[in-house]
């Protein structure tokens, strides 16, 4: 038996050794392991520390991590320690400057869908008396990017299940965590014009803002997104008329799918539906931009968040993820539906 | 990641400041493991005492009653009770839907509204390891606990998440005993830690989104090849996922100086479906075997009978880990398997033969069998419905063609993910003794190091562990 004596001490003792040579160690020792962890870890990768801190969903868990690690990432900065972690991280072929997820280009096959007919969401304005699209063939394959957020990356997949893959070739760059807020964490105004030239997509569906409910980061300072509404509204429409107006100058039509009801949050939903408002704003005077409203697509028959949806042919399903947020597969299925209908009404998509 | 460490490393030093103190370290842990949960969702934290004192109750009422019967009413009360609290957040959605889609066709509108539940994190771990503890002092296995030492061991929260499910005579003797803290085994617990992270971090998470989620996620799109690839590429991210979780709660629970069960032995090695099932999740089986298997009447009434509660057993198993069609089919392909192992070893027991083939040929074949027999089931349990767990299915045998989502990396990603599956154990524990050997700052620099590179390595914006959603 144990005397309870034994268990007072032990925070600096030296431990014993287990037959098979193991060492054991005195809890004090562990601190000591931990401490000089966190410096060393805190020193010398902060930046990809700060981004992955600067990332998690906003809450108590975001602000105590940043509370802790800011000062240390400040050290680091001083001492330039954030350079050598960057460095050795460049050595490894990755951009510590990365966001969330990555760029991947969705291939070949899958035969067309019957075209939804949603029982929610608003018509888009009409195409302003374009051209249809041409009629795509294996050996010239219409090229499609779908560009923004974690919405982009999952309607990405959605149209690739929705359209022929032969003919239609879908390139998604959807990163989780990004928006238009925050190019200090990641800038689509980089990032843009590179996907632009790389994939040299005929039409540009972008779906974006689900992470900018936030305070924008401009010149180095923060606009807050409640006490400078105005100039908040005013720089984030700047940098949606930027996206519009590159993908339009390299020859993109651009559909720009709004995001649709939150179930999350009052806030968050309030928030997006200001959004919703800016990209309309900002599409309707461009006639190779439209805008898609998809916020009824996702509502009940009292205009509230639904994640149970009735789908044409009568079944419910189920069109929203545990968070309230994103859409599941079928909800995104159901949206792409959507936009693909809208396309072949309005630019003539040959489905 | 850096939250966790951050919270982790003030328990600790309070942990084992209060560690002389048993009732004032009770609370402390009691405390930190709420707060813990209320971290990943405050809305719930009440569930915690909720089912704590649902089971406590019952175990008390259970454990003073004489009388046979009124005792079994108790337990069965009891029981109720607690699932009642799994069976709303998690199957009532399931439930509403499927009465709404079936009277709709009857044209008849659901008296059950559509509600959208969240499923609290943990409450199928913690529910099953209450039932565990109420079902075992019933049985007059284990005597009843105090209070206190029962939300210590409800809420304890290296397990709280997602297992493993320790049962009350493993934990509560612990948690009982003060821990000694001069003897931490920081070789084994850090080696775990580190690896635990390296499997979700770096290889379940690149599996994903190199090829698991596109595939999954349209697999009109993808080749044979690539969808075969991909099934490979799932088994291998929800191995290194969920093993790597519990590699990570055994760490951080040897740190404080608490031993928990193995959960993962290897199981792509597995010769036969029951052989998986004696190294995968093995907490799970086991609670599994001794709480519905075997008071269903397991093997002893009869052969048929036997194949039946195998069945009822995984089929249940199945909708545990979700409250979806697709899971009950995972769970009947792992049924079906065993059923079909266990008559093939009858038979050839009655031939005087051994019950599995012996040789190496054979064992190889066994093991590439099993593992296929696996991955089928992963099909179903990945897939969104069973609409495109058939599309893969069908896919796989007719969509020929170029893959170029299966390239070099995704390859030896699997078969990383494969190998080290067949790497002696007592490798790691060597390895484990050697970390043990550094001094603090070298040991300190090594982890920083090893977190690095994992940090490097990994995607940033991991996804949650897997099996959080269960």
């Amino acid at each position: 038996m144990l005397s309870p004596g034994r268990f007072r001490g032990g925070f600096g003792t030296v431990a014993p050794t287990e037959p098979d040579g193991r060492h054991l160690m005195a809890a004090g020792r562990v601190i000591a392991v931990g401490m000089v962890v966190f410096l060393l870890w805190g020193l010398f990768d902060a930046r990809s520390l700060e981004k992955s801190a600067e990332a998690s969903p906003k809450g108590t868990r975001r602000t105590a991590a940043l509370a802790v690690l800011k000062p240390l990432f400040a050290v680091s900065r001083v001492i330039q320690t954030d350079r050598v972690g960057s460095a050795v991280e460049r050595l490894f072929g990755r951009n510590p400057d990365r966001p969330g997820g990555s760029a991947s280009a969705v291939g070949p096959p899958p035969p067309v869908h019957p075209s939804p007919t949603p029982s929610g969401g608003t018509s888009p304005p009409p195409g302003g008396g374009l051209p249809p699209f041409r009629s795509p063939t294996p050996q010239d394959p219409f090229r499609i990017l779908v560009v923004g957020d974690s919405f982009a990356a999952d309607l990405g997949l959605g149209l690739g299940r929705t359209l022929d893959q032969s003919r239609y070739s879908i390139a998604i760059d959807g990163r989780p965590s990004t928006g238009l807020t925050r190019p200090d964490y990641f800038d689509w105004g980089a990032q843009f014009p590179t996907d632009l030239a790389k994939y040299r997509p005929e039409l540009v569906v972008v779906m974006i803002g689900g992470n900018d409910f936030q305070n924008l980061f401009v010149g180095g300072r923060f606009i807050s997104y409640f006490r400078s509404a105005e100039a908040w509204q005013y720089l984030y429409a700047l940098r949606v008329d930027r996206v519009m107006n590159e993908a339009v100058a390299a020859g993109a039509r651009v559909l720009w799918v709004g995001l649709p009801v939150m179930g999350s949050s009052k806030g968050l939903s309030q928030a997006v539906r200001r959004f919703d408002g800016i990209f309309e704003q900002e599409a309707v005077s461009r006639p190779s931009v439209m805008y898609v409203d998809d916020w009824r697509l996702f509502t009940n028959a009292s205009g509230q968040y639904s994640a149970y949806i009735r789908t044409p042919n009568g079944a419910i399903e189920l069109m929203r993820s545990p968070d309230k947020v994103h859409l599941t597969l079928t909800g995104n299925e159901y949206l792409a539906r959507h936009v693909v209908s809208i396309l072949r009404r309005q630019w003539g998509l040959k489905t | 990641m850096i939250d966790f460490a951050i919270f982790f490393f003030a328990v600790f030093v309070g942990h084992w400041l209060l560690n002389p103190f048993p009732r004032r370290w009770k609370l402390f842990m009691v405390a930190a493991s709420y707060l813990f949960y209320a971290w990943w969702d405050w809305h719930f934290v009440w569930l915690l005492p909720a089912s704590t004192v649902i089971v406590q109750l019952g175990a008390l009422a259970v454990a003073r009653e004489r009388d046979e019967r009124r005792k079994r009413w108790i337990l069965g009360t009891a029981v109720a009770a607690d699932l009642a609290l799994l069976a709303w957040f998690k199957y009532y959605g399931f439930l509403a839907i499927n009465v709404a889609n079936a009277l709709h066709s009857l044209s008849v509108t659901s008296p059950l509204p559509l509600l959208q539940l969240t499923l609290p994190v943990g409450i199928s771990f913690f529910t099953f390891m209450g039932l565990s503890y109420l079902v075992d002092v019933y049985r007059g296995e284990i005597p009843t606990s105090g209070w206190l030492d029962f939300f210590v061991y409800l809420s304890f929260f290296p397990h709280l998440v997602a297992g493993p499910i320790v049962r009350a005579p493993e934990l509560l003797p612990q948690i009982r005993t003060r821990r000694d803290p001069r003897r931490i085994d920081v070789g084994r617990a850090f080696t775990l830690i580190w690896s635990g992270l390296f499997k979700k971090v770096v290889l379940s998470s690149y599996l994903a989104a190199a090829i698991v989620d596109p595939v999954f996620g349209n697999p009109k799109g993808h080749t044979s090849l690539e969808i075969l690839f991909a099934v490979y590429a799932y088994a291998v991210q929800i191995y290194a996922d969920f093993s790597g979780y519990t590699d990570i709660a055994i760490g951080v629970a040897l740190l404080l100086g608490f031993h928990f069960p193995e959960n993962f032995d290897a199981p792509y090695t597995a010769r036969s479906i029951q052989d998986f099932w004696r190294r995968w999740h093995i907490t799970l089986s086991r609670w599994l075997r001794d709480y519905l298997y075997i008071p269903l009447g397991g093997s002893r009434k009869g052969e048929y009978r036997t194949y039946a509660n195998i069945m009822i057993t995984m089929l249940l198993g199945g909708i545990w880990h979700g409250a979806a069609w697709t899971f009950v089919a995972w769970g009947g392909i792992h049924g079906a398997g065993q059923v079909v192992g266990h008559r093939r070893r009858k038979q050839r027991l009655e031939r005087g033969l051994p019950a599995l083939e012996e040789g190496a040929w054979a064992t190889f074949r066994q093991r590439v069998a099993t593992f296929h027999v696996v991955c089928l089931g992963w099909v179903f349990f990945r897939a969104d419905s069973f609409g495109t767990a058939a599309q893969l299915l069908w896919r796989m045998v007719t969509a020929f063609g170029s893959a170029p989502a299966v390239h070099l990396l995704v390859v030896v990603a699997i078969a990383l993910g494969i190998y080290v599956q067949y790497v002696p154990r007592n490798v790691f524990d060597r390895v484990g003794v050697s970390v043990s050997r550094l001094g603090p700052i070298a040991l300190g620099a090594s982890l920083a190091g090893g977190l690095f590179l994992i940090t490097t390595l990994g995607p940033q914006g991991v996804a949650p562990f897997i099996y959080y959603r269960f």
